[in-house]
């Protein structure tokens, strides 16, 4: 091979080796299989009944003559979605001591609409949704994918909750149940000790039903003498009715704060105190017993909040949140949102608005010393063979 | 030479490990949006600014989405700026806000300083909310979006945040497929990295807010500022308050179609930030309130635009040393040479290719060859505006407002 042929190779060598990475794009740019902007929906899916709402839908779309017939009546009538799927609309006596239809694993696959009081037996595992026009009580130990009510909605003790929940009306959860996804209604959500969850939206959520008295509030902080940023020891930069205070510190038990509080680290506010305002520590936040902040309560770590502590804003946590016992985060007529990875919730504890746990939500059964003479005695299983 | 050769390499292997840091952590580390799942809040009432400047093409179809937005009846008020249009957008304007008076109140600017800055800042008077939002005139937002941008506030440190860009005109030609595919590395990678290792996310003028005492704070919109928000981004940082960026809080918006177009959008952002690291660089540097990690980040970021020139020297060192035959095994220079330059700063492409992994494109990965493309047109500008801003004209001199040409939206939304 002459010079002349060698460089010449060795360009076209050279070139095609350059350009071998341009080939499947220039297919692409041919072809232009993939042009379309990324999707965006402009539906807000955040709304915990949107799957509530859904099933809602589709029972007036399709099944609502047959539910609203079955009222009173002692035969069930059974039929099918048009996505498929068996359903048995029952009412009256029916209702009143339901016994699903089985399949041959043992499992329901059929839907269960009821236009009277629905009472489920126990040990059930419903693969398909609940649904009650009027008040809706599930068996303990069983397995439900979804269940809606238009009115109550008890669910029996150690069950578990697979997509959705949703009641009309008050929402009671028994002893040792496992709420996965969403849980809604639209007056009282109430668990018992022995729950976990992942996400609950009402009006009030308390958690615990042994709770016993919730404690006297604390004696108002001095309103004539509110915390200077002078009186703290650390250094405080005053901006816009906000202390950047640098490293950590706590205000004292029973002082008042008119101010937004940023730590650089670590906060504590001690029992009693009052902040007017919202509270952000970069790592941990401890709130001390009965005391008071009117706006959000922010971690980059840990929140922890006393007993009788009252948060009027959003608590936000990378990490954990404690509920302390009786504390209350919101407010009927100002609902908010307690969000971070893992929540745990002290008996009496009470939240208006959402709590959203990422990872999980539990309600530890009180410890022996923690129990009033009215708690069960019967045993429950830990939360931790709940959650296995 | 070889030791200032030899400290360019360095430099650029510190982006190097920036960015593909960045992209692992995106891929396999841990997440953050400590703000999304707050569904539930008594929501403060809350501005939306809307700078127009002859935008005639976009400015219904924002206006429209504003008037479908997801949030409390009277807490919402829109002002769209009509920043001395010569068209028809003061009357399409006055036409959409005629359905809605008390929610969309048009601010019809006729005189004041050039520029974005200005507009804002002269329309931050109507202002009477504590939070104030940001959206160019061909954004068209989601029914949710208000909710998601207003969350973060609920945090006293929060001063800014910033939702995710998403370019709607992507499949008109090459460039705007190329500039759909550095968006998407630069919002689903960079920024969100930058959140999770909590470093600094960058406000980003659109698609986002500021808290208005925040701002006031640390001086307001500064009208001499060529890009005001990266002008905020940093005062505001070095005044203690964070900027938070939501990567789920997506806009669409319209990307430059045309070379020249594009070409001027970059000479802008670059002379921007440049001014922005002349005026901050050392106070960032020298800022009590920051950690390290912040510092550098924040350091690193105001530089990006001045890598370009860093990089072309790197390159014309290389050549000549090579010739020069300087160093004993002269293959070492160019094997440097082409390393970096395959590496350094086209690190860039491992948050490209990540983000169009993350974002399910798997389609339009594969032109990330042709990004190559838009780098040389990029590094051009970038330099030629580099070059002019330090050795020509001074920051601040001849500003004006530059903004993007639009074209007819061609894509209808659902």
């Amino acid at each position: 091979m002459g010079v002349i042929s060698a460089v010449l190779f060795l360009l076209g060598f050279v070139l095609f080796w350059a350009l071998l990475p341009y080939l499947p794009g220039l297919r692409e740019i041919w072809q232009r299989t993939d042009i379309e902007p990324l999707r965006i929906t402009r539906r807000s899916e955040v709304d915990i009944r949107y799957f509530a709402r859904g099933f809602r839908r589709l029972i007036k779309d399709d099944v609502a003559e047959a539910v609203a017939a079955s009222r009173g009546q002692g035969e069930a009538v059974a039929g099918t979605f048009p996505r498929g799927d068996r359903w048995l609309a029952v009412g009256g006596a029916e209702a009143a001591t339901c016994i699903p239809p089985l399949d041959n694993d043992g499992v329901c696959s059929t839907a269960i609409l009821a236009g009277d009081d629905l009472h489920l037996p126990d040990d059930t595992v419903h693969v398909a949704e609940v649904y009650g026009a009027a008040g809706v009580r599930g068996g303990a130990k069983s397995v439900y994918r979804a269940l809606l009510s238009d009115g109550d909605l008890h669910v029996g003790r150690e069950s578990v909750i697979l997509r959705w929940i949703h009641a009309d009306g008050d929402l009671h959860v028994d002893t040792g149940t496992l709420l996965c996804g969403r849980a809604s209604c639209d007056r009282t959500l109430r668990l018992e000790e022995g729950c976990a969850f992942e996400r609950l939206n009402a009006p009030e959520v308390v958690f615990g039903v042994a709770g016993g008295e919730a404690p006297p509030a604390p004696p108002a902080p001095d309103q004539e003498r509110p915390l200077e940023p002078k009186d703290l020891p650390n250094k405080v930069e005053v901006t816009a009715h906000r202390w950047f205070v640098l490293g950590k510190f706590e205000i004292p038990a029973g002082r008042l704060v008119r101010a937004d509080l940023v730590g650089s680290e670590s906060v504590v506010l001690g029992p009693g105190c009052r902040v007017e305002g919202g509270v952000k520590a970069r790592q941990d936040l401890e709130i001390g017993d009965g005391a008071q902040v009117t706006s959000a309560a922010v971690a980059g770590r840990d929140v922890t909040l006393g007993e009788g502590v009252r948060v009027g804003g959003p608590v936000i946590s990378e990490r954990t949140v404690t509920l302390g016992r009786h504390c209350l985060v919101g407010s009927p007529e100002k609902p908010t949102t307690v969000t971070t990875e893992t929540i745990t919730c002290g008996s009496g504890a009470r939240c208006h608005g959402t709590v959203w746990a990422r990872e999980r939500g539990v309600l530890p059964v009180p410890t022996k010393t923690e129990k009033t003479p009215e708690t069960a005695t019967e045993p429950v299983p830990a939360t931790e063979e709940i959650l296995s | 030479m070889e030791v200032v050769f030899y400290g360019i390499i360095g430099i650029i292997c510190i982006y190097l490990f920036r960015h593909w840091f960045f992209a692992m952590n995106r891929v396999l580390g841990r997440q953050r949006h400590p703000y999304l799942d707050i569904d539930t809040a008594d929501w403060p009432a809350v501005t939306v600014l809307v700078p127009a400047h002859n935008e005639e093409l976009v400015i219904a179809d924002n206006l429209e989405a504003m008037l479908d937005l997801d949030y409390p009846e009277g807490l919402l008020k829109v002002i769209p700026i009509n920043d001395r249009s010569k068209d028809k957008t003061g009357e399409i304007i006055d036409e959409i806000a005629a359905r809605r008076p008390a929610m969309i109140v048009p601010f019809h600017r006729k005189k004041g300083a050039d520029g974005k800055a200005a507009a804002l800042a002269d329309a931050m008077e109507l202002v009477k909310t504590e939070i104030v939002l940001i959206f160019d005139a061909d954004y068209i937002p989601g029914r949710g979006l208000i909710k998601q941008l207003v969350a973060p506030f609920f945090d006293p440190e929060v001063g800014a945040v910033m939702g995710r860009v998403v370019p709607l005109n992507v499949g008109r030609n090459l460039l705007t497929r190329a500039l759909d595919m550095e968006r998407s590395g630069g919002y689903q990678v960079d920024q969100q990295a930058r959140m999770n290792l909590h470093l600094v996310p960058q406000y980003g003028g659109t698609v986002g807010g500021v808290r208005k005492t925040a701002l006031e704070a640390v001086g307001g919109w500064h009208h001499d500022s060529l890009a005001e928000d990266t002008d905020a981004t940093f005062r505001l940082l070095m005044g203690g308050w964070k900027t938070v960026y939501q990567n789920r809080s997506e806009c669409y918006e319209q990307v430059p179609e045309t070379w020249p177009t594009r070409m001027a959008q970059i000479f802008r952002w670059a002379r921007g930030h440049n001014q922005v690291l002349q005026r901050y660089g050392w106070k960032l540097l020298t800022n009590r309130r920051l950690r390290f990690a912040e510092k550098l980040d924040g350091f690193l970021l105001l530089h990006v635009y001045v890598m370009s020139l860093v990089l072309l020297l790197g390159w014309g060192l290389g050549v000549i040393l090579w010739y020069l035959a300087v160093l004993p095994t002269s293959l070492l220079i160019i094997l440097a040479v082409t390393s970096y330059s395959t590496l350094g700063n086209f690190a860039l492409f491992f948050e490209i290719a990540a983000a169009n992994h993350l974002d399910g494109s798997h389609g339009r990965v594969k032109l990330l060859p042709f990004i190559l493309l838009g780098f040389l047109v990029s590094l051009i500008s970038v330099t030629r505006a580099t070059l002019t801003q330090f050795l020509g004209r001074g920051p601040g001199k001849g500003v004006r407002w530059e903004k993007t040409e639009r074209t007819p939206r061609r894509t209808q939304w659902e």
